[in-house]
């Protein structure tokens, strides 16, 4: 299992600052594509986007770990819509049909409401003109087998400036080696997103 | 969340198909596996602890539960109490089990999925505390989340995950420490 460069600068930091090495390690994208206005890599992993409507991030997964963690935070000017997500490898996203399985609980003020979904993408965030905040693990990418999420996703919801909370379990059943992911929306998002690597060997 | 670090098992023991620890800290069991207990991953070095797990071709079974373990020997009596979330489709349901003798770590099915699991001071002389989220997968997507306590205030360094009913073919596990 060799060692990324991101991750062994992680492991140095860790020993200098006197800490044992973490296992939760910023991931630094290999590249990053939209279709849109713009995307950068900045402070050595974290993407930030301006007024897309898709993007690759590519390389963020490894087999330096088993599991990620991603964060996505994300507003746009008007509307509000769902987030989608599909894995890529080599910047191409797998969209075959029915391929990912998802559950879905919302939840705002007192209703609490469940759908499921079936389809060529993941549904796993929510975005609005108030910031979304999406906290995501994902589930052995890398592996060669199939690849699952559970996200939690806070937002305000622009029609009654109240707090949104909503979930989302997610299993991509075609068993491959992703590198990356493509994320979608509606035009016109804006926002970062971060992917840290857990687990694997320090 | 501060960082967290993987943990190695000291030892692990499997029933059914087979177990081992990976080169990286993990424990991955195949070939129906019905439970494996890795000891020695609770210490005093961490309070909290996290776990990740995957799960792929159940046969038979439906929950994936666990136990709390010392020096080897699973704690079977009945000192576990969870309440669980459950969500299917547009179906949202909850319940509260006490005086078990397991934890609720998931609801798997037959399916693809996967789980973590938040496990708060099993190894101080206290009730260990849990908190699990759990997606499953590929037949009949849901969402789960269980809670709860054991009661009994004791010092435990090990955990048994197994099926009541059933084997899995695919379960790779890791715990890590969570720093202060």
């Amino acid at each position: 299992m060799s060692l990324t460069l991101a991750r062994l600068g992680a492991i140095a930091s860790g020993f200098s600052s006197g800490l044992l090495p973490s296992s939760w390690v910023l991931m630094e994208p290999s590249s990053v594509s939209v279709t849109g206005t713009s995307a950068s890599i900045i402070g050595g992993g974290e993407v930030t986007f301006s007024t897309i409507s898709s993007i690759f991030v590519n390389g963020v997964f490894t087999a330096d770990f088993p599991n990620y963690i991603m964060v996505l935070k994300a507003s746009k000017a008007s509307g509000q819509t769902g987030i989608n997500i599909e894995f890529s490898a080599s910047g191409v996203a797998n969209a075959d049909s029915s391929s990912y399985k998802s559950q879905k609980l919302a939840g705002g003020d007192s209703t609490l409401t469940g759908s499921s979904l079936d389809d060529d993408h993941a549904n796993f965030s929510r975005i609005g003109t108030s910031e979304t905040t999406t906290f995501t693990n994902i589930y052995g990418p890398h592996l060669n087998q199939h690849t699952s999420m559970i996200s939690v996703c806070h937002s305000g919801n622009p029609t009654i400036t109240a707090p949104f909370l909503t979930q989302f379990a997610s299993t991509h059943i075609v068993a491959a080696q992703y590198d990356g992911v493509r994320i979608w929306s509606d035009p016109g998002m804006s926002g970062t997103v971060k992917f840290y690597g857990i687990g694997g060997t320090t | 969340m501060a960082g967290m670090t993987v943990i190695t098992p000291t030892s692990i023991t499997n029933t059914g198909g087979s177990a081992s620890i990976q080169t990286d800290g993990g424990v991955i069991g195949t070939g129906g596996v019905t439970s494996i207990s890795l000891n020695g991953v609770f210490s005093a070095t961490y309070k909290n602890y996290y776990i990740t797990a995957i799960n792929e071709t159940v046969t038979g079974g439906e929950q994936l539960e666990f136990r709390l373990r010392a020096s080897g020997t699973d704690d079977t009596g009945n000192n576990y109490g969870w309440n669980y979330l459950s969500v299917n489709s547009t179906s949202i349901a909850v319940e509260r089990l006490l005086s078990q003798s397991y934890f609720r770590m998931a609801n798997t099915g037959s399916d693809k999925g996967a789980n973590n699991n938040f496990i708060f001071s099993p190894y101080l002389a206290k009730q260990t505390v849990y908190a699990s989220q759990n997606s499953r997968g590929s037949n009949q997507p849901r969402l789960h989340h269980n809670v709860g306590v054991h009661s009994q205030e004791l010092s435990y360094d090990g955990i048994t995950f197994f099926y009541a009913t059933g084997s899995m073919d695919y379960f790779l596990v890791y715990v890590h420490g969570m720093e202060e």
